[in-house]
């Protein structure tokens, strides 16, 4: 039986825990993008610096886009070792993904310090407001996926058999909310940095 | 765990994600690369959205198995996307973010120039706790209008031959001291610059947002007249 098919009945043949996942990544778009536009709105308005081309270090940030791209490989990988029944495999690729989430948060923690030492805070000015909203929501989105996946990890010592159950569906549900977050990284690393940041 | 539908035939393999991840790395280093080019400044916002909406198919098609997955999930996330595109596009364009000219910060270099020039007084003397700042008290009117920059003005205001006034956020200033007196019936041009200043929401010209911040607390008051002197003076 396929993850994605329903163990029980439903009118679309679906499961419905996955059709919830695909419709709660649909709306996040919307939240996402109102707040990517909000930046783009009062990106050039503040009225004091410092400004995001006096900021900004796009080399950092790159190695922690790199990071994150990698956590969703890893991502990937477990949800193929649990497939399979693997759970030697899928634990060492779920921590792989841990440690690779926490490196990007620590990455998101020394550029906030950085910045709030260096004069920007929510406070400062509409660029420092708007920053920090869109890339704390962002930080926060990991943070909570982090946890998430942790709790995968111990589930995969506690209760084995439950995340085997249906090809790893509660891993593929982890998997699609992380790369959800991957991809919404790839949009803020465009649009903030590269794009705004020069 | 792949096509919902038929047996497995496009299921990826681990190879395949390598692939993937490969040339999302080596994407991404391409997006850095081309940001310090400054032979593709022309076309670099374009060819960014391009890398991008590339790298963001690749992660949901096959990381996110979109592609070997019921349609009906696509048409779930799809459809939120679309919505939030629509929304977004919308909204910048309400906010006349793609229609303004190339928008440079409205803290230029010279306004900020000034800016820190006039924080260095203020920490050159020690006794000056109080939130507006030190007096720099001056008469000729490149001083006074440097004093315009300092303080943010210029960052929504232009005033032609006056460096760092550059701002477009707000009515340009030129002639502002013969022009003002037609403002508001009743009012001289010297009371309309003064409330104007004291009260921003008072008079809002046509055209532009009620945006301007209240600054009257950040002048000394000897400031505040130079200020209202050398914006008479720009007949």
């Amino acid at each position: 039986m396929e993850p994605e098919t329903s163990t029980h009945h439903t009118t679309t043949g679906l499961n419905h825990k996955k059709l919830l996942m695909w419709a709660f990544l649909g709306s996040d778009c919307m939240f996402f993008g109102s707040l990517i536009a909000t930046y783009l709105i009062y990106q050039s308005r503040s009225i004091v610096g410092p400004i995001p081309a006096d900021i900004l270090d796009i080399p950092v940030t790159s190695v922690s886009t790199f990071v994150l791209l990698m956590s969703s490989f890893m991502m990937v990988l477990s949800y193929n070792a649990i497939g399979k029944g693997d759970m030697r495999r899928f634990r060492i690729w779920v921590m792989g993904t841990i440690l690779m989430g926490c490196t990007f948060l620590g990455f998101q923690v020394y550029e906030f310090r950085e910045f709030a030492l260096h004069g920007l805070t929510p406070r400062t000015n509409l660029f420092g407001s708007t920053f920090f909203t869109l890339t704390g929501f962002h930080g926060a989105h990991v943070t909570l996926g982090v946890i998430w996946l942790a709790s995968l990890f111990w589930f995969s010592y506690k209760d084995p058999e439950t995340l085997k159950k249906d090809h790893g569906l509660s891993v593929d549900l982890a998997a699609l909310y992380w790369h959800f977050v991957d991809i919404v990284w790839i949009v803020i690393f465009t649009v903030v940095y590269l794009i705004g940041g020069v | 765990m792949s096509a919902s539908a038929g047996p497995e035939t496009n299921h990826p393999t681990p190879l395949t994600y390598f692939k993937a991840a490969m040339i999302l790395v080596i994407i991404t280093a391409i997006e850095v690369g081309i940001v310090y080019i400054s032979a593709l400044e022309s076309i670099m916002i374009p060819l960014l959205i391009i890398l991008s909406v590339i790298k963001f198919a690749i992660v949901v098609l096959f990381y996110m198995h979109l592609k070997f997955d019921h349609s009906l999930f696509s048409w779930m996330f799809f459809g939120g996307l679309t919505v939030a595109l629509f929304a977004f596009i919308l909204v910048l364009t309400l906010f006349q973010v793609f229609s303004s000219p190339s928008n440079p910060d409205v803290v230029t270099a010279e306004a900020k120039h000034g800016e820190d020039a006039h924080e260095e007084e203020i920490s050159k003397d020690p006794s000056a706790e109080e939130e507006t700042s030190v007096e720099t008290v001056s008469t000729d009117k490149q001083s006074t209008g440097n004093l315009l920059v300092a303080k943010g003005c210029g960052a929504c205001h232009a005033v032609t031959d006056l460096s760092g006034a550059t701002g477009v956020l707000g009515p340009n200033l030129d002639g502002i001291g013969s022009r003002a007196s037609s403002r508001q019936q009743g009012l001289s041009a010297e009371e309309y610059i003064r409330e104007s200043i004291e009260s921003p929401a008072a008079f809002v010209v046509e055209g532009f947002d009620p945006i301007m911040p209240e600054l009257r607390s950040t002048l000394t008051d000897s400031e505040f007249e130079q200020l209202v002197s050398y914006l008479m003076s720009l007949n």
